[in-house]
């Protein structure tokens, strides 16, 4: 399994103002699986993703990527195991607007401390492959969202992790753009790696292997 | 090299330029100023510096010649050139005395006037550049600044003590603070001063420096054996004493200059990097989120930081530069030294600066929350 969540509740607050965001939630995701994560605003899709991140701490229960237990490493593990197991694609893009395109793709790499150079040639390979070949050299106030978002699946795979959390990632994008990003997405997965995507979209649902409901915090119906 | 720090910089140029020009005045007012204490302080042992004198012969308690007075009995050559290593003795006779400016109704400034031995030449100016060097009786050598500030030149007047004195030669680094050095014969001086029977001090050439001490101490004992007690002074000893007084006079009134200076450099690229890390407190908790350590944020902040402070201290090193050569053409006591020594502390200082100016966007980038990424 690479993501495994045991009775995993988040409260917000406490006392009378207490809210439980998250409320005994448990599923696991496998290599080669792209799981949509749907339900209404304020359901706690997004708080079960940062749970799952490792962004923020779960009030009670367990989360295991890959393996290991989350909820008992510092942030120092956390921000290594993000780097080197989970990639991110967020509803709006979240680029870095002084980078270019290429740039903002070498980051992670660049986190990881691999030399200048080698991070340049595949993170330009990567973009070459995403059909972003002459768009490499632009900074994203200069691409369009479609662009601007495959751009950010590059910077989110460039690092070969297992794991890729999107959050609305078609969202911003027209039907034809988001058709692309998750063809990008699926074709991930189909390499071994496993996808939890939070999303409204009902065009997302044809690529999910599994689709999970959220309501009021908690799980409510599992089709595969 | 990708640099986050510096694509964030250069992203926005106004500020940035706003930025590096707020330091490189904050440079260039701590390097003058620092420039000034050096400027003094070489400007003040500048005569003592370029008088051939290896030791100073004064008044028992004699500490400098501004501040302690020394009066001895002439006469006293014949003994010192007894003394073994001396290779020979000068009169100099010189004190501050106020002057007449012929050319100007009722104008009357302080001058410190030296009666030199003309035929040595020792005591007397060390550079000129208009004139001549050796005066004669009835004539006077005056100091450029005194002379551009009086407008003075060749064949003008001044007065000292009843005594009309023609220039006939203008002096460089003649000048020292307050007051401006003139040199005339040592026997108008002492006319000037009705002191026939007495001198300051006697200036000794020795013939091996290395062991100037040893003759100062033998000079000491065989006056002393003489009655005339003296204290003897190594050119060293005399120039140190006259730092000595710079340094307690002026130290208190510059040293809280160059640290306004130094605050206002610190604001300057504090309020550069805290309002660039707001602005990108999103971007940075992106990265914070995709694994960034707190290690590589710090060094985000640092690198802008440091950026800033070297463009801004290189532009404040050629401003200070360039002030120190036309700042004395308006105001000619005003002599600015940028030293090694001056751009080495004015260099710590940005460095000190950087690395406190960085303090609190750091704490702020301490606080980003990586979770904030999925806000919208």
């Amino acid at each position: 399994m690479l993501i495994e969540t045991r009775n995993v509740t988040k409260i917000y607050g406490a006392g009378r103002t207490a809210v439980k965001a998250v409320d005994n939630v448990s599923f696991s995701v496998d290599n080669g699986e792209l799981v949509l994560l749907m339900g209404p605003s304020g359901s706690g899709k997004t708080t079960l993703l940062t749970l799952i991140s490792g962004l923020l701490k779960p009030t009670s229960g367990n989360i295991k990527i890959d393996g290991i237990e989350i909820t008992r490493l510092s942030q120092k593990e956390l921000a290594r195991l993000r780097l080197e197991k989970i990639g991110f694609i967020f509803q709006h893009f979240n680029l870095l607007t002084a980078l270019t395109a290429l740039e903002n793709v070498m980051v992670p790499l660049i986190i990881k401390g691999m030399r200048e150079s080698e991070a340049r040639k595949k993170a330009a390979s990567l973009l070459k492959d995403f059909g972003l070949e002459d768009r490499m050299d632009h900074k994203p106030e200069d691409l369009s969202g479609g662009e601007q978002q495959r751009v950010a699946v590059a910077r989110a795979v460039i690092t070969d992790p297992n794991i890729i959390i999107a959050d609305e990632p078609t969202a911003n994008l027209d039907s034809e753009k988001g058709r692309e990003v998750m063809k990008l997405i699926s074709s991930m997965v189909k390499r071994g790696k496993a996808a939890i995507i939070a999303s409204h979209d009902p065009r997302v649902e044809k690529f999910a292997n599994r689709i999970l409901y959220m309501e009021d915090g908690r799980l409510k119906d599992v089709r595969a | 090299m990708v640099s986050i720090a510096r694509k964030n910089l250069f992203h926005d140029r106004v500020r940035l330029v706003i930025s590096v020009g707020g330091v490189a005045f904050a440079t260039m007012l701590i390097m003058t100023l620092i420039g000034v204490y050096y400027g003094i302080f070489t400007e003040s042992t500048m005569y003592l510096m370029n008088t051939r004198a290896d030791l100073w012969v004064g008044q028992e308690g004699i500490h400098d010649t501004w501040h302690t007075y020394s009066l001895l009995p002439r006469g006293q050559e014949d003994e010192i050139l007894q003394v073994g290593g001396v290779k020979d003795v000068h009169e100099f006779i010189g004190r501050a005395v106020r002057a007449k400016i012929s050319k100007v109704e009722d104008k009357e400034e302080t001058i410190f006037i030296i009666g030199f031995d003309t035929k040595s030449g020792v005591g007397g100016p060390w550079e000129i550049v208009k004139g001549k060097k050796i005066p004669r009786d009835g004539q006077v050598i005056v100091d450029r600044v005194f002379a551009l500030r009086n407008n003075i030149d060749i064949g003008d007047k001044i007065e000292v003590g009843g005594m009309e004195l023609t220039v006939v030669g203008i002096s460089k680094d003649t000048f020292v603070l307050v007051y401006s050095y003139v040199f005339v014969t040592k026997e108008d001086a002492t006319k000037i001063f009705g002191a026939e029977d007495f001198l300051n001090y006697y200036m000794v050439e020795v013939e091996n420096p290395f062991f100037a001490k040893k003759v100062a101490d033998d000079v000491k004992n065989r006056l002393e054996k003489l009655g005339v007690k003296v204290d003897v002074l190594t050119k060293e000893e005399f120039i140190d004493n006259h730092k000595e007084v710079i340094d307690e006079s002026f130290s208190a009134i510059l040293l809280p200059l160059v640290f306004i200076g130094f605050f206002i450099g610190v604001t300057v690229i504090g309020l550069t990097l805290y309002t660039a890390t707001l602005e990108k407190i999103k971007e940075y908790a992106i990265l914070k989120a995709i694994g960034a350590n707190e290690g590589f944020m710090i060094k985000i902040v640092l690198e802008q930081a440091f950026t800033i402070a070297m463009l801004g201290f290189v532009a404040g090193t050629l401003l200070s530069l360039s002030a120190a050569n036309w700042v004395p053409n308006i105001a000619p006591e005003f002599y600015v030294e940028i030293n090694v020594w001056n751009i080495a502390i004015s260099f710590v200082s940005i460095v000190a600066m950087s690395v406190a100016a960085s303090l609190i966007p750091i704490r702020k980038l301490e606080k980003v929350d990586p979770a904030t990424v999925f806000q919208a």
